[in-house]
């Protein structure tokens, strides 16, 4: 006869938490090795020296077809992130902010059980 | 005969809720995959500064009388602050607005292209200074309490020992100092292989999923297993909500500028100058030992990312007459908003703070 205590969703959540803790020690085995570390570190090479080679040639063929590149686009933000931080500057010096929400509410709050 | 005609009807009472579970399951994991990003962010705040990836929030106060000293978040650099304020109920500003405090956040937004040079300097002597000076004069009060998470508290313990009598206390969240127990960072930034100059020079700032693939390579298990537990729970709205709310966090793992990845890396993973009490900041020494505002540093048992060997030497190396070390259930994640912190955590530090708020 079936165990009556037997709970399904228990059980499976208790596989769940199992596998999950199994499988990460399993894998710090292997990542926390220097071979794979230096693998990866080759990876990253890789991939830092491929994205700078697409991004010479997209830029080349953006130039080209005269459309904006990320570089152009860059220019532009810089400038608007400029102007920005200029109003906000502006904003300051003006003092044209709100008076702060607190200004007048009692600093003078104790713990419970001090008042 | 009774008892086994209970066990019975028990089954068939759970086998129905079962049955009902799987159809809301069905519906609901429909909803999920539809539904658009979770909101986040519970409590009403003004934005009073706004500087390329510079942010300070200033959270609308809701108690009637407060405590004197104000409280100054210090979001860490590679995650957005909403962490602090998921939802009601879930939201640790919340707690400390009801509580009576008046509460400050900054937080990151991802560096622009152009400031993929800022470095530690612009953080410590620029950025939080900055941030510091405002809450003095909107607050009127020239200290205040510092309440750093991650490297986040790692920046305001480091700030502390730079403008000491700017601080009344430092309340810290799984704040790593001693990198040498990051072991699996650390092989994985290993000088001898890992070229971060040239990764640096060659992309400028470094994007938010290079972080995001450290972690999944650090526990792989974990995403496919959370994705098993949400369908599990998926007849669960507030689980379901939560896990959104977390998964959103998480994706949104900023990018970090250039040159203060290249500086952390060098002087705190290879080097680990905070605990040699080498690091300078802009020429001047910033070591833990001028700090002697009240410390609380918070650990939490299960941290992968910032172990308790990472975090603890805080206790040794400041100069605090009154430090205090919490040791709490969960994870990296779970200690800021997770439901123990809620219930338990939260409250402590309300009894531990509300003190030296005075």
């Amino acid at each position: 006869m079936a165990d009556p205590t037997f709970d399904p969703l228990q059980a499976w959540q208790k596989f769940v938490s199992d596998w999950e803790r199994q499988f990460n020690e399993a894998s710090t085995l292997v990542t926390g090795s220097q071979e794979f570390s230096r693998l990866m570190s080759q990876a990253t090479g890789y991939f830092t020296a491929l994205q700078q080679k697409f991004d010479e040639q997209m830029e080349t063929y953006l130039k080209v077809t005269h459309l904006p590149s990320k570089s152009d686009i860059a220019a532009i933000q810089e400038r608007v992130a400029a102007i920005e931080d200029k109003l906000e500057r502006l904003t300051q010096a003006l003092g044209c902010k709100d008076r702060p929400a607190t200004s007048d509410i009692p600093r003078t709050r104790r713990p419970r059980g001090n008042k | 005969v009774t008892r086994s005609g209970t066990a019975q009807a028990d089954i068939a009472e759970r086998l129905r809720t079962e049955i009902d579970r799987a159809l809301q399951r069905n519906i609901k994991g429909l909803e999920f995959l539809a539904a658009p990003k979770q909101a986040v962010g519970a409590m009403p705040k003004e934005s009073v500064l706004r500087r390329g990836t510079l942010q300070l929030y200033h959270y609308r106060p809701v108690a009637d009388e407060l405590y004197r000293v104000p409280i100054l978040i210090v979001s860490p650099t590679s995650n957005r602050g909403y962490i602090f304020d998921l939802a009601r109920g879930q939201s640790l500003v919340e707690f400390l607005l009801t509580r009576g405090y008046d509460v400050y956040m900054i937080d990151w937004l991802p560096p622009r292209r152009d400031e993929s040079r800022l470095r530690l300097e612009d953080y410590l002597l620029d950025f939080i200074p900055t941030c510091q000076a405002l809450v003095h004069e909107r607050s009127g009060q020239s200290q205040a309490t510092l309440l750093g998470y991650c490297i986040g508290g790692t920046l305001s313990l480091l700030y502390a020992a730079l403008f000491p009598a700017t601080v009344a206390n430092l309340v810290l969240f799984s704040t790593p100092v001693d990198f040498r127990h990051m072991k699996l960072f650390r092989i994985w930034a290993d000088e001898s292989h890992f070229d971060v100059d040239r990764l640096v020079d060659t992309i400028g700032n470094i994007p938010g999923e290079f972080f995001l693939s450290a972690f999944d390579v650090m526990r792989p298990a974990n995403r496919a297993a959370g994705v098993l537990q949400l369908w599990t729970n998926m007849w669960n709205d507030d689980y379901v909500k939560s896990y959104r709310m977390f998964d959103r966090w998480a994706a949104e793992t900023l990018p970090l500028p250039g040159e203060y990845f290249r500086q952390s890396t060098k002087e705190f993973l290879w080097r680990n100058s905070i605990m040699t009490g080498k690091l300078t900041v802009g020429g001047r020494p910033a070591v833990l030992s001028m700090i002697t505002a009240p410390l609380l540093s918070i650990v939490a048992q299960h941290d992968h990312v910032v172990p308790h060997p990472v975090a603890h030497p805080i206790m040794e190396l400041v100069g605090s007459p009154e430090r205090e070390e919490l040791i709490v259930k969960g994870g990296h994640v779970s200690v800021v908003a997770g439901p123990s912190a809620v219930t338990r955590l939260w409250p402590s530090i309300d009894e531990w703070l509300g003190k030296r708020s005075v």
